[in-house]
């Protein structure tokens, strides 16, 4: 083999490692028990020595036999992860929906001329830096703490976005296959129920992956917004701590266990869609 | 059926004119051509009769109807695009049946229709494919079937046959023609091909740069060009247009080719006459490669001695060049013809068959005889 290959090689696995260590830590970490968490005990641990389930137990719970009594919280991981759910559901749907129709808008009949620039502009900054603003206007709006004041602020972070994935993506379907049925004779809305949007079938659920990625993610926003009841998965992840006991790494990796799972299944889902062409062999070009 | 006017339509797209105070009469059931290099505006002109654009200025009339702001699905055409443009998520029927459903047609009848438009278009055995799956020329058969089902009065195609191979496009070619005679629609078919056009339409509308140049018959605008630009474009390889120079007075004239040497007009043919309708002594001089005799150079008849440059044997006929930058001329030969490179020969052009243009502005120059003959 040669050096370059070697080389390339080497870098694509270092990569690899660096992609995948964390994940692969996380999971063992989430079956140890808590000696093993850190090398205060002497050692550092790769594999849980003792699995155990304690982990799980204690989020779901709140509280765990392997747990020293002083963490028993009131709150379990059970609300923040149906909060995480709804609220991401919701985002991603007035996201997807919101965007694509306005991208469809925009591409078809030139509508708000100034509407890609005013998108982007809303990502050129980092949310942190309107949260302030924003808090005080939520809590005008009695939105603070509500599954509804969160959803809506998810969905228009990440409006840009979807607007900008779907403009690309209906931008590649033809014109030309909506002329044809034009002239056929269907109206405008049949045309965009029966030909565009199922030719952009796979282009949608893509970008409600990436939405649903992107709001499911988020801290800042839910650590400003939210309190106690709706607060999401990475809020929650961040209580996990005791005055006593420090961080509760244990607790921490099962909770990261168990948030891969929803992205995972959409994922899988839409799978075949993700790797297909939009509108192969529609026109001959 | 339905008669196609177009009145004084305009199109512009920013300060670009595409189609430039255009007026068209197409009478019902006919098969007109629009003929035109790329970007000439033949397509737009295709577009604003589909509504797909609507005209800057001007009129569009069905059957003496104003249809200038009638939307695109109430028109009642059919139009087939140059990409095809499939609906690749459906199958084939469904593609072929959309016109019908689009109408609220009883499920029985679209069966039928399907059935019959898929046996005239042989594609019945495909029927249940998805149309992604089908080949080009397949492809092809459905965009037509699928604007045909409806029925349409006016049928409009866009190049339909640019994309498809050569066998097919002659095929198809007499295809269409017979699909026009079964159906009897009125058929506007854009494309760049003359000899498409030539085959195809009952008359030809050449187009460039958004103007109307010559609207007639198949004959009419290759034997008679109304300008230089129609004898340029109609027939391969194109006309012979050469710089020449009238002399003499009265009938007894003669035409001059700088170094290629010099005609005697014949006092009583036509040639004579249009000569005589000119205004300049400058003239472009045109004749046909295929209507050029050639001969031995000492032959007495008046002609043009000259040496050939080039020649391409294309299978029944022979192209010959003959003569350096300029002029330089053309011959089509029907046998195939054996000559040197550098051997001379004596062209004979037969005077009925000469075309005269104005150098300046481009329009042909005949006598009014002539006009009555056309």
């Amino acid at each position: 083999m040669k050096l370059s290959t070697l080389l390339r090689h080497g870098a694509i696995w270092l990569a690899v490692f660096v992609a995948l260590f964390p994940i692969a830590w996380m999971a063992s970490m989430a079956f140890k028990p808590p000696l093993e968490w850190t090398a205060a005990a002497g050692n550092i641990t790769w594999l849980p020595k003792a699995p155990t389930l304690a982990n799980f137990e204690y989020i779901f719970f709140g509280t765990s036999d392997a747990y020293p009594s002083s963490t028993v919280m009131e709150k379990t991981a059970l609300r923040p992860i149906f909060a995480s759910l709804l609220v991401s559901t919701i985002a991603t749907m007035i996201a997807t929906v919101v965007g694509s129709l306005a991208a469809y808008g925009y591409s078809r009949h030139g509508y708000g001329k100034s509407l890609p620039l005013a998108l982007v502009q809303l990502r050129m900054f980092p949310p942190l830096a309107v949260i302030i603003p924003i808090m005080i206007m939520w809590a005008y709006l009695a939105l603070i703490d509500t599954w509804w004041g969160l959803s809506l602020i998810y969905g228009i972070v990440t409006l840009p976005f979807a607007f900008w994935l779907m403009l690309t993506f209906l931008e590649e379907v033809p014109i030309e296959l909506e002329e044809a049925a034009l002239i056929e004779g269907a109206s405008p809305s049949r045309i965009f129920y029966r030909i565009t949007l199922p030719l952009v079938k796979p282009a949608l659920a893509t970008t409600a992956l990436f939405v649903f990625i992107l709001n499911w993610s988020d801290y800042i926003l839910a650590l400003m917004l939210t309190r106690s009841k709706w607060i999401t998965i990475p809020v929650f992840m961040n209580d996990l701590n005791s005055a006593q006991t420090g961080q509760l790494y244990g607790a921490k990796a099962a909770l990261g266990l168990i948030a891969i799972v929803p992205p995972l299944i959409l994922g899988v889902l839409i799978q075949k869609h993700l790797v297909r062409g939009l509108t192969f062999g529609a026109l001959k070009q | 059926m339905a008669s196609i006017e177009l009145i004084d339509i305009k199109k512009t797209f920013g300060t670009v004119v595409a189609v430039d105070n255009l007026s068209l009469e197409i009478k019902d059931s006919e098969f007109v051509a629009l003929l035109g290099p790329s970007g000439c505006g033949k397509s737009t002109t295709m577009n604003m009769i589909a509504g797909i654009e609507s005209p800057t200025s001007g009129e569009i009339r069905f059957d003496g109807r104003d249809i200038s702001n009638l939307p695109a699905n109430k028109r009642g055409i059919g139009f087939v695009f140059q990409n095809y443009a499939i609906f690749t998520h459906l199958s084939v029927r469904e593609n072929l049946a959309f016109a019908l459903r689009v109408r609220a047609t009883p499920q029985r009848d679209i069966d039928k229709r399907v059935a019959d438009i898929a046996e005239l278009m042989r594609l019945t055995n495909k029927l249940d494919w998805p149309s992604s799956r089908l080949s080009v020329n397949e492809m092809q058969k459905l965009a037509i079937g699928r604007s045909a089902i409806a029925k349409p009065a006016i049928f409009l195609l866009d190049e339909p046959l640019s994309n498809v191979d050569a066998a097919f496009r002659a095929f198809m070619r007499t295809e269409l023609k017979h699909l026009q005679h079964t159906l009897n629609q009125t058929m506007v078919y854009v494309t760049h091909d003359q000899i498409e056009a030539m085959s195809l339409a009952d008359r030809i509308a050449v187009i460039d740069k958004g103007v109307l140049q010559q609207f007639g018959t198949p004959e009419q605008v290759y034997n008679t060009p109304a300008n230089k630009f129609v004898a340029n474009f109609m027939g391969s390889p194109s006309m012979n247009l050469i710089e020449a120079t009238v002399n003499g007075e009265g009938s007894l004239l003669s035409l001059h080719f700088g170094a290629a040497g010099a005609i005697p007009v014949a006092p009583t043919s036509i040639l004579c006459s249009h000569l005589q309708a000119c205004r300049t002594r400058n003239i472009l001089f045109g004749v046909r490669p295929e209507d050029i005799a050639l001969s031995a150079p000492d032959d007495p008849r008046p002609g043009l001695v000259m040496q050939a440059s080039f020649v391409e044997p294309i299978g029944p006929r022979t192209t010959i060049h003959f003569g350096g930058s300029v002029p330089a001329l053309k011959v089509i030969t029907q046998k195939r013809f054996v000559t040197e490179l550098g051997e001379a020969h004596k062209l004979l052009m037969p005077e009925d068959k000469c075309h005269l243009f104005d150098p300046a502005s481009g329009k042909a120059i005949r006598a009014e005889v002539a006009h009555v003959d056309a």
